[in-house]
């Protein structure tokens, strides 16, 4: 088995999922025990009992149908409780609650890219949501200082960009589009992803490898919610306060399943009462990016709450 | 009323905010609406009532502020300051006189004003599905 370490857990693999390593000392706090990604028939059955048709949520990302499949009221999962999650055509992943096996079956449109295109990017975060207990931000992250802000924005609100421009200026990246945090010890951590950022728009790719990966999960810093202002603006970084707080953060928790609402609302409460949140304004202009780069990283060295 | 915070009651209080549930997909924008702002209301209101939580909902603190989420309509609503101080004397109480009182002497308002923006605010929430008004026993 080929050891990786994604999303500060470790996963054993029957294949290599990159052709560069993951660094094992990410691993999270709190991680426990590894996961395995074994092929249904490698020694073994996918768990898919009949009920699973009762349960099933579907949606719709990076331009194909996915379909959520479980026994019961869906639900963070408990011990024992069959998942499958089906990415139309693709691929399906299966597993037990309280287990550490996933099990992945290609589809007639499935090939290894998709598959690990789809294992890394969506299926991963989506367990250790409902296993693990992380929750998710779409969010890119980097470190200044060794310590990890958050850039927030809608869909081509321009984070990865800003997040590629830092980590060229030498900053580790987390993640340029989902950060898995956790809560321990009153703090709230971010977590390293999987070493790859997509500056550009295309679906169903990871991205380019990056070597300047965060290797430590840490506690988050700053969250930096990105507004575009003219070419010629200049920057102005704000502190949000109060329940305006929760309001950022509220439409970029990444799984708002029905039945994750009261969970999302306490977590993100907690997160917005315990974090410090700025709106930065400024200029939508490429040839300027090394001002808000600079703005950014001079306020995240002196950031305190008001 | 001594150490009593002077608060312009009617806009604080009016301060409510409602973000409706969004279904994941990280390319879908929020469905986002800001609610309008409570209107004094025109005539005295009863004290003589209980205030009653909707068993759907719940509420979180977020840095002296606070979230209501209505578990049934899946809507969020923001609490100003002064929002959650009421909020935090209907926990405590759930007497309408009794926390009208205790306003009165916490905040430098004057009676009918301070009647008219309870009274707004718990319309609102009343409206809201957020709590039921009862007569006192």
């Amino acid at each position: 088995m080929i050891e990786h370490c994604l999303y500060g857990v470790k996963v054993d693999c029957d294949f290599a999922l990159f052709d560069h390593p993951t660094p094992v000392s990410a691993l999270a706090p709190g991680a426990h025990s590894a996961l395995e990604l074994r092929q249904v028939g490698a020694g073994a059955a996918a768990p898919l009992p009949e009920s699973l048709a009762e349960n099933v949520l579907v949606y719709a990302t990076h331009g194909r149908e996915l379909y959520l499949r479980t026994d019961r009221e869906a639900a963070r999962s408990a011990t024992g409780q069959p998942w499958h999650l089906e990415v139309e055509g693709v691929a399906s992943f299966s597993w037990t609650g309280g287990e550490s096996v996933v099990y992945y079956q290609l589809g007639d449109k499935g090939n290894r890219g998709l598959l690990v295109f789809w294992f890394v990017h969506i299926f991963l975060p989506l367990y250790l949501t409902l296993e693990r207990g992380y929750d998710f931000i779409h969010a890119a992250s980097v470190e200044v200082d060794e310590q990890p802000i958050l850039f927030i924005a809608p869909s081509t609100g321009g984070k990865s960009t800003l997040g590629d421009y830092f980590l060229r200026q030498g900053h580790p990246m987390l993640s340029d589009d989902k950060v898995a945090t956790f809560l321990e010890h009153g703090r709230f951590y971010a977590v390293p992803s999987h070493p790859h950022h997509r500056p550009f728009r295309q679906f169903e790719v990871l991205g380019n490898p990056i070597e300047h990966f965060a290797r430590q999960a840490r506690p988050i810093h700053a969250f930096y919610v990105l507004d575009q202002a003219g070419p010629d603006s200049g920057i102005e970084i704000t502190e949000v306060t109060g329940f305006r707080k929760f309001e950022q953060l509220l439409p970029n928790y990444l799984f708002s399943f029905h039945f994750l609402q009261e969970q999302r609302l306490r977590w993100l409460a907690q997160l917005a009462d315990q974090s410090l949140v700025y709106r930065v304004r400024r200029p939508w202009n490429l040839e300027r990016m090394h001002e808000t780069y600079t703005a950014i990283c001079a306020h995240a060295r002196n950031a305190t709450s008001s | 009323m001594n150490g009593a915070r002077v608060l312009e009651l009617s806009i604080d209080m009016g301060c409510w905010l409602q973000v409706a549930d969004i279904t994941y997909c990280s390319n879908f924008p929020l469905r986002y609406t800001v609610l309008h702002t409570a209107t004094p209301a025109d005539k005295d209101m009863n004290l003589n009532q209980t205030v009653i939580f909707s068993p759907e909902v719940i509420s979180q603190e977020v840095s002296g502020e606070t979230v209501l989420l209505d578990l049934e309509s899946e809507c969020y609503f923001g609490l100003d300051a002064v929002g959650t101080r009421i909020w935090q004397l209907i926990r405590a109480s759930g007497d309408l006189r009794t926390i009208y009182s205790t306003l009165l002497d916490e905040y430098d308002v004057e009676e009918t004003q301070l009647q008219s923006d309870l009274e707004s605010l718990l319309t609102e929430a009343c409206a809201r599905g957020l709590i039921t008004l009862h007569a006192a026993p």
